[in-house]
């Protein structure tokens, strides 16, 4: 007995194919597409270096807003990896967004702070703040009390508080390399267009060595999830994210680390309170500005400047994280619906919009339904499993091949995993990838579009166990 | 033994095994790439390290015969083919100008000349590539000789705003005839409110001139960002006479200034800037009554008595906690 008819299933094997051609040959041109902006930065990079080191005179000043809620296990590291940054002129607001734990408690202990009246431009947001301080060891960082309001929240009272035209919006679980802020700050020196927002690159810091608020020494986790996601961040950020910059359709600059003009965030009328998705709706309301008023400008994406983060290390709260993550770009992608397939904005309108609308929100659901299609003729002797065993290599093999793409361009252009034993980690786990982890994110996704459809628009909380820091540096601390 | 590339010539093997047999292939060729690409990057980064360090303890040696009569010179420029060791010269000599003062950068920048370093940098200027024309600039500001100003006054003429904004700030620290207070003008569009550079270029000129060629240009340019931009400078230098130009500022009606802005200068002002704060204190703008109380209660401590009802029925809860905390202050 058929459970298709064969018409029927020949269609859904073509339809099959086809999306997993479709979709593997946009990661490939993107992979294209990254190395050939990558080439063209090297040219430039040694004289952006050279500026960035030398001379102060075209960094321009930048405000670190960094919203914090229940982060009471990083915080501290976090703002003192901020304090350490090397960077002629820039100030630090952490804003303590109504935690219940003892977030707040630990930075007056830590960076003694006392009570101040700052004058603040509440435009933006109208939530109460219970108070602002001022450190007395390091005058450059500020702390903003303030009632919980969520992320997006939180960052807005922050660039009322901020005194600089350019800020930079930083997760309070995240350490950023000493050089990161003079690196995401360079394509503010290219006067060609308006530079809106830059963001550079995350990278998972679970396993490395932490000294004094900084990744001393660059190593592989241990945890598996982690270890898997330092595959996936490295493919998404220097793959996916270059390539889409090549056509200055950059959607998505990491909450973990942006910087943004001010005066076009205030413009747009600043982040979307309640938002699960700040970031990139943010990001998608900037470009809509600008498009739609014809201001020349640019959003740019910057692979060098690194940002350290904690990522989930048990099922429960990656699975968490990436619901939620779906459930943001769901939002997201309502809220931006007039864009879609509109001439007006561009190759954002017309291509990147409907790649994220099909491939990564709707991806899940097409990935699900193939394959329980594909599995159910199998069961009715409708498929030849051989083949399907084939297509099956076909694909994990197509999916290494990205990933290996990507680590060779983080080898060449970056070097941070740089001994031949991580590589071969990273490889082998690459191999490995699309046999078990990305078929749980895709069930995690698929969660995160079922919560979204049902109405569910909570930010959940995700388990931080602090970063692994240096022997000697605690035993200096004690 | 019949091997797989006989076989697809054979076609025994289907398309989808071909694919796989040369994906395959291809992944076994990148990891071996990747493996050979960290090897070649590890060795070329030990060996530029290892020059630069031989290169530093050479021009430490130069330096420290300098007292004889014959110093020798140690440092020799290498052949062009060897880049490596150009690069690491190159980046020694700028590394010890940066970190060095007084004669030690001079004769240091006198090297960097003598091994025609900045010849190249010159040749760099004139490159079609923008960023090659940045790092030519760039390096001779560096040296801050007045030898270059003619290619500073030319390069301020470039199409690249950044690269003539460079040569802009390379000549406004030079005492040179080509830099003049007409300069001003040619700032114009290139400015980014964001620089920092304009804080530089503006004390650069102010120690040479004085801040009256400024607040001449201030008075008759018709932008009026270019105006704001320029004024918000001043607000940074933080000098009595910049406070002086700022409360001069401040009495002017006839010429806006943006809410931010007159915030700005209000909190620049010094305690010895006499001006009259009312109009600011009824400011339409929230900022600027909270900046004006802030400084009328911190300077003199004294609120107009006709403006205290105003001031302590303000909708601004900002500009209320102010006058509660003064009120509390004086009635203590």
């Amino acid at each position: 007995m058929n459970f298709f008819s064969d018409s029927a299933m020949e269609w859904i094997a073509l339809a099959s194919i086809v999306y997993f051609f479709i979709v593997n040959t946009i990661y490939l041109l993107l992979l294209m597409a990254s190395v050939w902006a990558l080439s063209d930065q090297v040219k430039k990079k040694p004289v952006l270096n050279y500026l960035n080191q030398n001379d102060s005179a075209f960094a321009p000043s930048i405000s670190i807003l960094a919203p914090a809620y229940n982060e009471q296990e990083t915080v501290v590291d976090s703002i003192k990896s901020f304090l350490m940054l090397e960077y002629p002129s820039f100030e630090i607001i952490a804003i303590n967004d109504g935690s219940t734990d003892e977030t707040l408690q630990r930075l007056i202990n830590n960076f003694g702070l006392e009570k101040i009246n700052p004058i603040y431009d509440g435009s933006l947001s109208e939530t109460e703040v219970r108070g602002a301080y001022q450190s007395k060891i390091h005058p450059q960082l500020k702390v903003i009390d303030k009632k919980n309001g969520g992320k997006a929240d939180a960052l807005n009272v922050g660039i009322g508080f901020s005194r600089y035209d350019i800020f930079c919006a930083v997760d309070s679980d995240s350490l950023l390399e000493k050089d990161a802020l003079s690196k995401v700050a360079a394509p503010f020196l290219d006067r060609s267009t308006e530079v809106v927002a830059s963001g550079g690159t995350v990278r998972i810091a679970n396993g490395s060595r932490i000294k004094f608020g900084r990744v001393d020494q660059v190593k592989l986790p241990k945890n598996l999830l982690a270890l898997m996601q330092v595959i996936e961040y490295t493919r998404a950020f220097l793959c996916g994210r270059i390539g889409w910059n090549v056509f200055n359709s950059t959607l998505v600059i990491s909450g973990a680390f942006g910087l943004f003009s001010k005066k076009a965030v205030k413009a747009v009328g600043g982040y979307t309170p309640r938002c699960i998705g700040e970031d990139m709706e943010l990001v998608i309301r900037l470009h809509q500005y600008h498009r739609f008023h014809q201001i020349p400008y640019s959003i740019v994406f910057v692979p060098d400047p690194v940002c350290w983060t904690e990522a989930p290390s048990d099922l429960a709260s990656l699975g968490k994280q990436r619901d939620r993550w779906q459930r943001g770009l769901a939002d997201t992608l309502v809220r931006s619906r007039k864009m879609f397939l509109n001439p007006r904005y561009g190759f954002i309108g017309l291509v990147a919009l409907p790649y994220f609308l099909i491939v990564e929100l709707l991806g899940p659901l097409i990935e699900v339904l193939a394959v329980s299609l594909i599995l159910i003729s199998l069961v009715f002797g409708q498929l030849d499993s051989k083949l399907l065993f084939e297509f099956f290599v076909v694909s994990i093999l197509y999916g290494t091949i990205l990933s290996i793409g990507s680590l060779i361009i983080e080898e060449v252009f970056f070097s941070k995993y740089n001994k031949v034993r991580q590589f071969g980690t990273l490889f082998l786990m690459g191999i490995f990838e699309s046999i078990w982890y990305r078929p749980l994110t895709t069930f995690w996704r698929l969660r995160g579009l079922y919560k979204y459809v049902r109405g569910d628009h909570t930010w959940g909380q995700i388990n931080r166990t602090g970063f692994k820091k240096d022997r000697s540096q605690n035993s200096d601390a004690a | 033994m019949i091997s797989n590339i006989e076989l697809i010539k054979n076609g025994m093997i289907t398309w989808i095994e071909r694919i796989v047999f040369y994906q395959l292939y291809l992944v076994a060729f990148l990891a071996v790439l990747t493996i050979g690409l960290m090897s070649f990057r590890k060795k070329r980064e030990r060996r530029l390290e290892n020059l630069k360090s031989e290169y530093a303890d050479l021009f430490i040696n130069e330096l420290l015969n300098q007292g004889d009569a014959t110093p020798p010179l140690l440092l020799k420029r290498p052949s062009k083919y060897k880049w490596l060791a150009e690069a690491a010269l190159q980046e020694t000599l700028l590394t010890q100008i940066n970190s060095l003062s007084g004669s030690e950068k001079t004769y240091a920048v006198k090297r960097y000349i003598e091994l025609n370093y900045a010849k190249d940098d010159i040749e760099l200027c004139i490159s079609l590539r923008w960023w090659k024309r940045l790092e030519g600039i760039s390096h001779l500001n560096t040296l801050k000789e007045s030898s270059f100003a003619r290619v500073f006054n030319y390069m301020r003429k470039d199409s690249n705003a950044l690269i003539s904004l460079y040569s802009l700030l390379g000549l406004s620290s030079l005492r040179h005839p080509f830099n003049t207070p007409k300069l001003f003008d040619t700032l114009g569009e290139k400015v980014h409110p964001q620089d920092n550079i304009l804080l530089e270029i503006t004390q650069n000129w102010s120690n040479l001139f004085g801040l009256e060629p400024l607040v001449e240009f201030i008075q008759r340019t018709p932008s009026v960002e270019l105006r704001n931009t320029f004024v918000a400078a001043i607000c940074q230098l933080k000098t009595p006479e910049s406070a002086a130009v700022i409360a001069g500022f401040l009495h002017q009606t006839s010429k806006p200034f943006s809410a931010d802005l007159i915030a700005e200068m209000i909190h620049s002002l010094r305690d010895l800037a006499d001006i009259d704060m009312q109009p600011y204190l009824q400011h339409e703008s929230e900022l600027v009554r909270q900046r004006a109380l802030e400084f009328v209660t911190g300077s003199f401590g004294v609120i107009p008595a006709h403006l205290i009802e105003a001031i302590r029925l303000d909708p601004s809860p900002g500009v209320r906690r102010i006058y509660e905390e003064w009120a509390e202050r004086s009635a203590a």
